[in-house]
């Protein structure tokens, strides 16, 4: 699924610990996986689309997109 | 007859002409006088048989120790003896090469050898033409060959200062509409929304580098004010009360 800065999103509750299973949050950025250092350090498939969310409090990670969903 | 055989019986005639014995007395120049007496003195009884040309060699020559004559004469009379013994000499080796087979065969042989040596002469000369030009038209070769042209050199990239672009090449500063100034440091790059609302710095390798301008959160994500209008984001800079939404122009 496709989003753009400024969409809400929550984390799926089967995501890693890390990446706040359940919470919301509002995406600020993406890019493509692309790095082979980056995909070997974060266990992904080259090509993934990783999204900036930022939560509620200020904190801001990189979530692959099959862990979003939109927040309706 | 042919060329090369007249040339054999000219060089002949030289060789007979050059063997013609002429002196009849012997001439001491440093002393300008003969050493032996005139064979015709009696013809001259007022001058000494040893006199040259009578005592007046700028009047008179006398080639041949025999007779002095008149100085322009000479050369006359030498015309006529050379050009006699040389239509003599070419009339008699002409008649010989015409009556006499075996004179005929050994001027042919000569000939036919002038003839391979010159031919070979010639052959050589013109391999050696041909391989001159082969060295020299080998070495414009080699000079215009592309191994011999010096290679361009691969003009230099040009300078990229658009972040927008891909990693600049030096620190470059983007501002936005609102005078907004977001520094980007040498090798980062940025990217946003369509609108410009959204800027995020990252480095040469695609990461965020915490740096960023957000056009603000919904309210169901972000209660806090500040957050739902546009601010920015600094690694390590936030508001008094710990807050990361940086108050921006608007």
């Amino acid at each position: 699924m496709d989003f753009k800065e400024g969409d809400a999103v929550r984390v799926i509750p089967s995501a890693p610990f890390g990446f706040r299973p359940g919470a919301g949050g509002s995406v600020c950025g993406s890019r493509l996986l692309e790095k082979e250092t980056d995909i070997q350090h974060r266990s992904e498939a080259k090509g993934t689309r990783l999204y900036l969310v930022e939560f509620g409090d200020g904190y801001t990670t990189e979530i692959p997109d099959r862990y979003l969903l939109p927040l309706e | 007859m042919k060329p090369n055989r007249l040339l054999l019986i000219m060089v002949l005639c030289f060789f007979t002409l050059s063997h013609q014995e002429a002196e009849a007395r012997y001439y001491d120049a440093r002393a300008g006088r003969f050493l032996t007496t005139d064979p015709r003195a009696r013809d001259f009884p007022g001058t000494s048989p040893y006199a040259y040309t009578l005592n007046n060699p700028t009047k008179y020559t006398d080639p041949d120790g025999r007779m002095p004559i008149l100085a322009p004469l000479a050369g006359v009379s030498a015309g006529v003896y050379i050009g006699g013994a040389v239509t003599i000499a070419v009339v008699g080796h002409a008649w010989s090469y015409t009556f006499n087979p075996s004179y005929r065969r050994a001027v042919d042989q000569g000939a036919t050898s002038i003839t391979k040596a010159a031919g070979d002469a010639l052959n050589s000369s013109v391999q050696k033409v041909k391989e001159t030009v082969s060295s020299v038209a080998e070495g414009i070769v080699k000079v215009f060959s592309k191994e011999n042209v010096p290679e361009k050199a691969e003009p230099a990239a040009p300078e990229n200062t658009d972040p927008y672009r891909g990693p600049v090449d030096r620190p470059v500063t983007v501002v936005d509409g609102q005078g907004n100034a977001i520094p980007v440091a040498k090798g980062g790059q940025v990217s946003g929304s369509a609108d410009g609302g959204w800027i995020q710095v990252k480095d040469s390798e695609g990461n965020p580098t915490g740096v960023r301008k957000d056009g603000g959160h919904k309210p169901k994500t972000h209660p806090d004010p500040r957050a739902q209008e546009p601010h920015g984001h600094r690694p390590d800079v936030n508001n008094p009360d710990g807050t990361p939404w940086l108050p921006i122009n608007k």
